[in-house]
């Protein structure tokens, strides 16, 4: 039987009241309030505007110019749209606490009054936020004297905040709807590559560079900063303005349209994160946020034939390694994204190390990346140190002799996902000089990285207090530098480690390479006795 | 008459006969679980379901998904005839339906009364008497001498009476209680078995689900026993409390 209730009238108007009765019990900010937080950043910018200004333009000039924003601006571009749409899985632009989804979204109000302040703030936070990035596109264009036009900065401004605003509209559909949330997760991939595409075919020739330029929002984004005519920068401009508009006002028009549950998730999950911030567990924040864009469990990869295999051996040591072997290949083919991106970050990490193998800082670039990789493929050593009791109840032989077991099936992974890209690099001929030896101990690092990486997991997701009380007591920056240096140890230790042997090849030539392997044997050794010790680092 | 309280008076029941909550074939899944299948529910003004299994046996899920907190995978909602996961029609769904959780979910920085204030403003049940309707349920419920706390500052079962009185507080038709008397004492427990008989006197549909299956004596009107998410029993109460307890399944 239907009944007729509230009309939609009076529920406005019950929104109206809530609204009213809230600005009492939570004033906004004074005048007086706002002016000093404005008073007191102006004051700061102008104590150290000046100096980073000089600093940023000296380093950003090296890197962007008006060539580089042609080449690599529309996938850039691409990539950070793709990011930030991203972020509508795990969170997005309207986010509730979970008290307000109790007695607001559970209340006869209109949702999208509810929601389109939120998403208003959201989009114009977007514009702000490409306004600040066009800010330092501007800054490395105007570098070493060159300058920039009034025209061309003004229009990189606004295409690049109207880009801004675009994403932040993606991320709401994402936030809002399943099949947007699905569809951006099965596109993100071949983005990357599309992505990759655009600055290769850019990078090849003045028609790549149209086609790149001429690709979609990304590329007309860009173009008032790539030495493009004004009559076409017009054009892109007219075309990202319309599109920003569109996606903008669709985005508005939907912002009731988002159901309760996918706001609930995100609540509950921002709460979570807050809890575990707030007692420094980054580790479990960061697995709160991504439990909410989880997608369901895929069938049971159970690799049934080799537990029988492994079971099939008795019950020795061997055997138990192999349990937590087969655990861990259970976790990978359960998850096999993770398996996927970590392979994607060795491989990226591998190739630009070797085609960069005689500068040391993009050796380091990518032992982080190789590092970033061996990270993702860690988890379930990870999962096991954040209960230690679980893995000292389910498993048998002592705590270090299971942690340095969870490397193995990383170590694998990684190691068969740099031979690849080595490979890849070696038949088109891209290897650099002495390219065998330096392939080799490029692949070689992996395991060594690996072991940094598992040594770092195995500290916890949490700061341990005594770094807090040393960091607060002792530390003259206030707790920043000890800090800064706990979290950034293992990553440094896997750089040197890794990159040393590669920088003693390309540098002092191949008749160091025994010194090199020396080097590298030893330090895997001695990382993997670590590794093996019971002793849980602090 | 004020058109709001006018508008909200409308929404209770013309005749005590009436489908209130009604749900057909309603199903939900998580991945490859499914926590509930095929629930076929109706609830009556007037009149009492409780909603009775073991853990995991999908009384929460269902309850979640009847008021619209979770989407269902299959099946409909009906409440007061309208569909709480359809908007704008969800709207009309909400002002008739009121939801005490299974853990109370309340603002930090917003007082006892300051609850009930909110929750009556977002209802459109605000008249010339809300501070006496307020002050009379916070006697009732104990909370006169805590009404100017925090949250944080109150025992769990303060917490839980402050969530029940956020559900009473406003006209609605339809009355969902998710284990409501975890974190009550004897007391209270019996305070909640008094104001939901009132009730059910005043025609409101309650649905509320439980262990404590001797609590729901004398209040529920039938009892739906769900196992794997699915009904493995329904009837009138007091059968199906003979059968649940014959054979041992709570």
């Amino acid at each position: 039987m239907a009944l007729t209730v509230a009309s939609s009238a009076g529920n406005q108007r019950s929104l109206a009241a809530v609204r009213a009765w809230w600005r009492v019990r939570h004033p906004a900010p004074s005048l007086a309030q706002r002016l000093d937080v404005l008073y007191t950043a102006a004051i700061v910018i102008a104590i150290f505007g000046a100096l980073a200004y000089g600093t940023a333009s000296s380093a950003l000039a090296q890197v962007v110019t008006a060539h580089w924003l042609a080449v690599f601006g529309p996938s850039l571009a691409m990539i950070s749209v793709l990011v930030t749409a991203h972020w509508g899985a795990y969170q997005g632009p309207v986010v509730f606490s979970v008290a307000d989804v109790a007695h607001l979204l559970g209340a006869p109000l209109p949702r999208r009054g509810l929601a389109v302040r939120r998403l208003v703030v959201a989009l114009a936070g977007g514009g702000v936020a490409g306004a600040v990035a066009s800010a330092v596109v501007i800054v490395g264009l105007a570098g070493r004297g060159r300058g920039v036009a009034a025209d061309q900065a003004a229009g990189l401004t606004v295409a690049l905040a109207e880009l801004g605003v675009l994403a932040v509209a993606a991320t709401w559909a994402v936030q809002r709807s399943a099949r947007c949330e699905r569809t951006v997760r099965r596109a993100s991939w071949p983005i990357v590559l599309v992505a990759a595409a655009l600055a290769l075919a850019s990078d090849a020739g003045q028609v790549g560079r149209r086609i790149a330029l001429w690709s979609g929002p990304w590329g007309w984004a860009v173009q008032s900063g790539a030495s493009v005519r004004l009559a076409e920068r017009l054009a892109a401009l007219l075309a990202l303005t319309l599109v920003t508009a569109a996606a903008a006002a669709a985005a508005i028009r939907d912002s009731g349209d988002c159901p309760t549950e996918r706001h609930l998730r995100r609540a509950e999950g921002r709460a979570s994160a807050i809890a575990s911030l707030t007692s420094l567990d980054a580790r479990t924040a960061r697995q709160t946020i991504e439990a909410v864009g989880a997608r369901p469990s895929r069938s049971p990869g159970d690799l049934s034939r080799l537990r029988a295999a492994i079971a099939s051996r008795g019950a020795g040591a061997s055997t138990r390694t192999l349990a937590i072997v087969w655990r861990d290949a259970v976790a990978t083919v359960r998850m096999p994204g993770r398996a996927v991106e970590a392979a994607a970050l060795a491989s990226a990490g591998t190739v630009l190390c070797l085609l960069n193998a005689k500068h040391p800082v993009a050796v380091a670039a990518a032992m982080i990346l190789v590092y970033l990789g061996a990270s993702r493929m860690l988890w379930p050593l990870r999962s096991e140190l954040d209960m230690p009791s679980r893995a000292r109840v389910l498993l048998r032989p002592r705590i270090g002799r299971v942690l340095l077991a969870h490397t193995l099936v990383p170590v694998i992974v990684i190691s068969a996902a740099a031979t690849l890209a080595a490979a890849g690099c070696a038949i088109p001929g891209g290897l650099p000089a002495h390219g065998a030896l330096v392939a080799l101990a490029t692949v070689a690092a992996t395991p060594i990285v690996t072991c940094c990486a598992a040594m770092s997991a195995r500290r916890g997701g949490r700061l341990p207090q005594t770094l807090l009380i040393t960091a607060t007591a002792v530390d003259p920056s206030g707790g920043g530098v000890v800090t800064l240096s706990w979290l950034t140890y293992w990553p440094t230790v896997a750089v040197v480690l890794g990159g040393v042997p590669l920088l003693l090849i390309t540098r002092a030539g191949a008749g160091t390479g025994l010194v090199a392997a020396a080097w590298t044997v030893l330090a895997t050794a001695a990382l993997a006795y670590f590794n093996d010790r019971d002793h849980m680092e602090g | 008459m004020n058109p709001l309280r006018r508008a909200v008076a409308s929404a209770r029941p013309a005749a005590p006969s009436s489908v209130l909550l009604e749900t057909s074939a309603l199903g939900r899944s998580y991945g490859r679980l499914v926590a509930l299948a095929g629930l076929d529910l109706t609830v009556e003004a007037g009149e009492c379901v409780a909603l009775i299994g073991a853990n995991g046996s999908g009384k929460s899920t269902a309850v979640r998904t009847i008021v619209g907190l979770l989407e269902p995978s299959d099946g409909r909602v009906r409440v007061c005839g309208f569909d709480p996961h359809r908007e704008p029609e969800a709207e009309q769904a909400r002002a008739a339906l009121a939801l005490v959780p299974d853990s109370p979910l309340l603002y930090d920085d917003l007082t006892v009364r300051q609850h009930l204030e909110l929750v009556a403003l977002a209802h459109g049940a605000v008249d010339a008497q809300l501070d006496t309707r307020i002050t009379l349920l916070l006697a009732r419920l104990s909370l006169t001498a805590r009404e100017d706390f925090l949250p944080r500052e109150l025992s769990r079962g303060m917490r839980q009476k402050t969530q029940l009185a956020c559900a009473l507080i406003r006209p609605a038709s339809v009355l969902v209680l998710d284990e409501p008397i975890v974190g009550l004492d004897p007391p209270a427990q019996a305070l909640l078995y008094e104001l939901l008989s009132e009730r059910k006197r005043a025609g409101n549909a309650v649905l509320l689900t439980t262990h404590q299956i001797a609590f729901v004596d004398g209040l529920a009107d039938r009892g739906v026993v769900l196992e794997e998410g699915a009904v493995a029993d329904e009837g009138p109460w007091a059968q199906v409390r003979e059968r649940t307890q014959a054979r041992g399944w709570l």
